[in-house]
This record gives C-alpha cells, sequence and structure tokens, in this order.
C-alpha cells in the first residue's frame, strides 16, 4: 500500500529531517509515527502527499512513485486531518465535509448525498450540515475534520496529531469512536502523535523515531515486551512498562502445560492414586475428546467413593475457565477475587491447554518488579563470582 | 436669513451645473480607485504570497504618499496635459498605497491552517485563492478600497487647478 525506500529529506539550512528511512505499510494498517519533537515524523508524513519534497528516495503509493503524479491529484487522493482541524470558517458543515467532491466537480446531489451518509457515521444530527464551523465544539468540529478526510473515500489517511488540541475527555471518546470508525472502514492510516497512550491505544503498529530515524516499528504489545533500546524505555517509560505486561499478555503465554487430568469414565479408585502419585489434590476431568468437562477434588472422593465408582458420576460440572487468547489482567482479577488455586485454559473447542495456577502468578509478578527472571539469575551468578 | 436665501436662489438656478459637477467629482474619485484596485489588488496578492518583496511594495506606496497633491498634479499634468485624465492618474496613485496594504494585510491574516488544510485537500493555487483567501480576506480589502475612496474624493477637488472641473 504504502512504500518508503530510503526516504530521505534534507532542509535548505542543511538540517536533516529524515535520513533514509524504509517501512512498508500494509493496506488497512493503522500505524502511529511517535517521537520528541524534531524526530521527523510530521515531516515523514508530509512527504506523502508531498506537502514537503522529498531529497532523496521514493515513496511508493500503491506501488506507484508519488513523485510521477500531480501532486493536485495526488492530495486529492489522500485524507489529511491536522491538529487545527483548519475547517473553512466561511463554509457551512455540509461544504467543509465534499470540499474534496467540489474540487473533483461531483454534481450537487452526490455531494448532498454524501454528506449525509458521512454525518450519520459521527452520530451528529443531519440539521448540523447547515450550521458554520464557529458554531459546533472543538469535539463536534474535529470530528468534521475527520469526515473531510473520508469525504471521497481514499484509501489512504494522514493524520497529524488530530486530537492533540482537545482535552482529554473529548479525545478519549473521540479515540474510541474513530478506532470504532476505522475497524469498519479499514483504511489505511498514517497517524502521527507525540502521545504514548494514543499510540499504544489506536495502532496496529507503532514507529518510534529519534532524529530522523526509525528507533522501532513494531506492534505495541511487541514495544511493550521488548523494547529495542534504553530509549524506547525511557520513552514508554517505567510505569507503563510495568502495566504493560499484564496489560498485553495473553493467558497463552504465561500458562503451564501438561495438566494433571483423569478421563471421565475412569473409575474414582484410578482417580485416586493419580493424585497420589501426582502429588495434586483435584483433577482436571476430560471426555473422549479430551475437552474439559469438569473436576474432580479430594473432598468430592471422600463425600462419595461409597455411592459411585466413577469420575463422571461425582465431577463438580460448574467450574471457572479461561480461554488462551484472553488477557491475563482479567485472568489475574479472577483468580484472585473467587480466591480459586488454579484456572484452567482452554482453546476455542473448550479443548485444555494448560493451567494458571497461583504459583504462575507469583512468578509473573516477581518478574515485573525484578525484570527477566534471566538477569536476576545472572546477577546471582555474579555475586557469587565476586 | 439672506444668506440662506441666496443659497437657495443659487441653488435652483445652477441645479444643474451643481449636479453635473457633484456626478464628475465623484468619477472621477472612483474611476482613479477603480483603475488602482485592478492594480493594486493582484499587488496585494503578490506580496502577501512572496514576502521579500513586501517592503519594498509598501515603503514606495508609501513614498508616493508623502507628496502633496497639489504638486504631483502639477508634475503628471506635465505629461498628460490639462483635463480629466490627469486626475485620475492622479488620484489611482495615492489609493494604491490603502489598497495594496489592505489586501496585504487581508491575506496574510487568513488563518493558516485553513490555507494548509485547503491545500491538502487537493486544491491548485488558484482554487485556493478564489474559494478560501479571498472570501476570508475580502473585508478588509473592502476596508481598504472605501480608505482609498474617501482620500480620493478629498483629492479630486484639487483636480479644479488642472482644468478637470468637479
Amino acid at each position: 500500500m504504502l512504500e518508503f525506500k530510503n526516504v530521505t529529506k534534507v532542509y535548505d539550512g542543511g538540517k536533516t529531517a529524515v535520513k533514509k528511512l524504509n517501512l512498508k505499510i500494509n493496506k488497512g494498517e493503522f500505524v502511529c509515527f511517535i517521537g520528541p519533537s524534531g524526530c521527523g515524523k510530521t515531516t515523514t508524513m508530509k512527504m506523502v502527499n508531498r506537502l514537503i519534497d522529498i531529497s532523496d528516495g521514493t515513496i511508493l503509493v500503491d506501488g506507484k512513485d508519488i513523485k510521477q503524479q500531480d501532486p493536485v491529484q495526488l492530495r486529492r487522493s489522500i485524507g489529511y486531518v491536522i491538529q487545527q482541524i483548519g475547517l473553512m470558517p466561511h463554509m457551512t458543515i455540509k461544504e467543509n465535509i465534499v470540499l474534496v467532491g467540489t474540487l473533483l466537480k461531483w454534481p450537487e446531489e452526490k455531494k448532498n448525498e454524501r454528506a449525509k451518509e458521512l454525518i450519520k457515521l459521527v452520530g451528529l444530527p443531519t440539521e448540523y450540515l447547515d450550521k458554520y464551523p464557529h458554531e459546533l465544539s472543538g469535539g463536534q468540529q474535529q470530528r468534521i475534520g475527520v469526515l473531510r478526510a473520508l469525504a471521497v473515500n481514499p484509501p489512504l489517511i494522514l493524520m497529524d496529531e488530530p486530537f492533540g488540541a482537545l482535552d482529554p475527555i473529548t479525545r478519549d471518546a473521540l479515540q474510541d469512536e474513530f478506532k470504532k470508525l476505522q475497524k469498519e472502514l479499514h483504511k489505511t492510516i498514517i497517524f502521527v502523535t507525540h502521545d504514548m497512550d494514543e499510540a499504544l491505544k489506536l495502532a496496529d503498529r507503532v514507529v518510534i523515531m529519534r532524529d530522523g530515524e526509525v528507533v522501532q516499528a513494531d506492534t505495541p504489545e511487541e514495544i511493550l515486551r521488548n523494547p529495542a533500546n534504553e530509549f524506547v524505555e525511557e520513552f514508554l517509560g517505567k510505569e507503563r512498562l510495568i502495566q504493560g505486561r499484564p496489560d498485553v499478555t495473553t493467558v497463552g503465554q504465561i500458562m503451564e502445560g501438561t495438566p494433571i487430568t483423569v478421563q471421565e469414565n475412569e473409575s474414582l479408585k484410578n482417580a485416586i492414586s493419580i493424585m497420589r502419585d501426582k502429588h495434586v489434590d483435584s483433577l482436571l476431568v476430560l471426555d473422549q475428546q479430551e475437552k474439559l468437562v469438569g473436576f474432580i477434588d479430594i473432598e468430592i472422593i471422600n463425600l462419595n467413593y461409597k455411592k459411585a465408582t466413577l469420575v463422571n458420576e461425582v465431577m463438580e460440572k460448574e467450574f471457572l475457565y479461561v480461554e488462551k487468547d484472553s488477557l491475563l489482567r482479567d485472568t489475574v482479577h479472577k483468580i484472585l477475587r473467587r480466591g480459586v488455586k488454579y484456572v484452567p485454559v482452554v482453546d476455542e473447542e473448550k479443548k485444555l491447554v494448560g493451567i494458571v495456577t497461583r504459583a504462575t502468578l507469583a512468578n509473573l509478578v516477581y518478574d515485573t518488579i525484578w525484570g527477566d527472571g534471566f538477569d536476576v539469575e545472572e546477577h546471582v551468578d555474579l555475586e557469587i563470582a565476586k | 436669513m439672506e444668506t440662506w436665501n441666496q443659497f437657495i436662489t443659487y441653488v435652483g438656478q445652477n441645479g444643474d451645473y451643481i449636479w453635473f459637477q457633484f456626478y464628475r467629482h465623484f468619477l472621477m474619485a472612483a474611476y482613479g480607485v477603480l483603475f488602482a484596485a485592478v492594480i493594486s489588488i493582484p499587488l496585494g496578492i503578490l506580496i502577501a504570497r512572496y514576502g521579500k518583496l513586501s517592503s519594498w511594495v509598501l515603503a514606495f506606496g508609501s513614498i508616493i504618499q508623502t507628496i502633496p497633491a497639489l504638486g504631483a498634479l502639477a508634475v503628471i499634468m506635465i505629461a498628460f496635459g490639462l483635463g480629466t485624465n490627469t486626475v485620475i492618474i492622479t488620484l489611482m496613485l495615492y489609493s494604491i498605497l490603502p489598497i495594496t496594504q489592505n489586501t496585504y494585510v487581508g491575506m496574510k491574516e487568513v488563518d493558516k491552517t485553513v490555507v494548509e488544510a485547503g491545500y491538502a485537500s487537493g486544491m491548485t493555487r488558484f482554487q485556493l485563492l478564489r474559494m478560501v483567501e479571498l472570501p476570508l480576506a475580502i473585508s478588509v480589502i473592502m476596508a481598504g478600497l472605501r480608505t482609498a475612496l474617501v482620500v480620493g474624493i478629498g483629492i479630486a477637488a484639487v483636480g479644479a487647478f488642472v482644468g478637470a472641473g468637479g
């Protein structure tokens, strides 16, 4: 969809804003450029629709070199949203929304229809179409700003800190709305911001830049888990890194495999001998398809061993379990709040794949506070060596 | 009371003449401003876009403005002879500064972010001018024209000296 090849920008004064940038952005991807001011993120974005000329290298949009295209046509085919909103104060909301349509000489009917269709997307009443921008609040104005970028349905949209000038509550609302909108519309979005929370919240991929170079370009989860260097760590902030783990880790990543199980048609006698062999006080019960159907513990056996002989007659069928893709954060809550000792982990077909125990959580908390387990071991080794 | 009566008698006898001169006076001022506008508005747009020229052009306009009207008329009369043409050309010179300056200020005061948004939406330079900059600058430009017309009406009175009447 969009490809940067060795893109370099040197300003007239000799200052290099962007150095040999290479990046490939897929269709439908939401990419956030982030970095300290002066890192070249805005320059990079503005080169895409040729508001700033490229000094060296090429940018390909849909495989076509943008330098070979007419800049005016190019800009009409790329949506653009800026921080200061920039609605035309002398035009009505409708005229503002379909501005690019006007430039493309759309017939009046088509413009009216499109404006009505779009304003519904952001949940504003159609009466607003005849108002002027100054009659709207800041948040409403920026919604219109976003609609203007969507008006002619461009596949690519550039956004320059679009929510930066809004108050925190409005910003939050707009971020949620926009993320939802993007999922429906599948646009490719280049989003420049200096707000890390915003980037982590919205982006499929975060591109961290410094001094005109890409420091790290990866998914928010990956960046939180494996910051490329100290700069990224510092930029993320310690607090976010600690929060980051439970936030982004799924149960599947920390669960322990091979829980102790028993088949549902086994006898209680066998169940109790498994418990004794493995030194556990409860067993997960599986059916023939390896699906989790319940659990059985020492108390249940103790109460029922005279009345029943098979596991499935007495096993407890009401139990707590989690899917392996669910977020750890939620699982931790469940374990701590309900006071259970462990939670079985299942896949989509309810087949047992692992288990999360309180001991697992202890390891995790330890890692979060003391860094990676591996690091700690190294430190210990050093201590001994001394 | 006698003066009042005399005035009424005079107006009664020479009404057509007064009307003719009034019309002529106004027309001279209007033409001067009109021709000046044809030059000055594009000039103002030009210097607003290419900032380096602006100080030169505005300084030149100010210099013209400082020349006493009577002197200017006398000099221009040497080139264009007696009659209304001389007055119209003089008025034009005097109107250049207020119109150019107001156009320049008006264009400069258009919100840069609106211009950027228009430009990034794919407007050509001319569309940007016609659809964004001029509509937003028009009130300031009109104020310039009004100032020029007021100055022009004043100076046109001096035009009688070079046989322009009015």
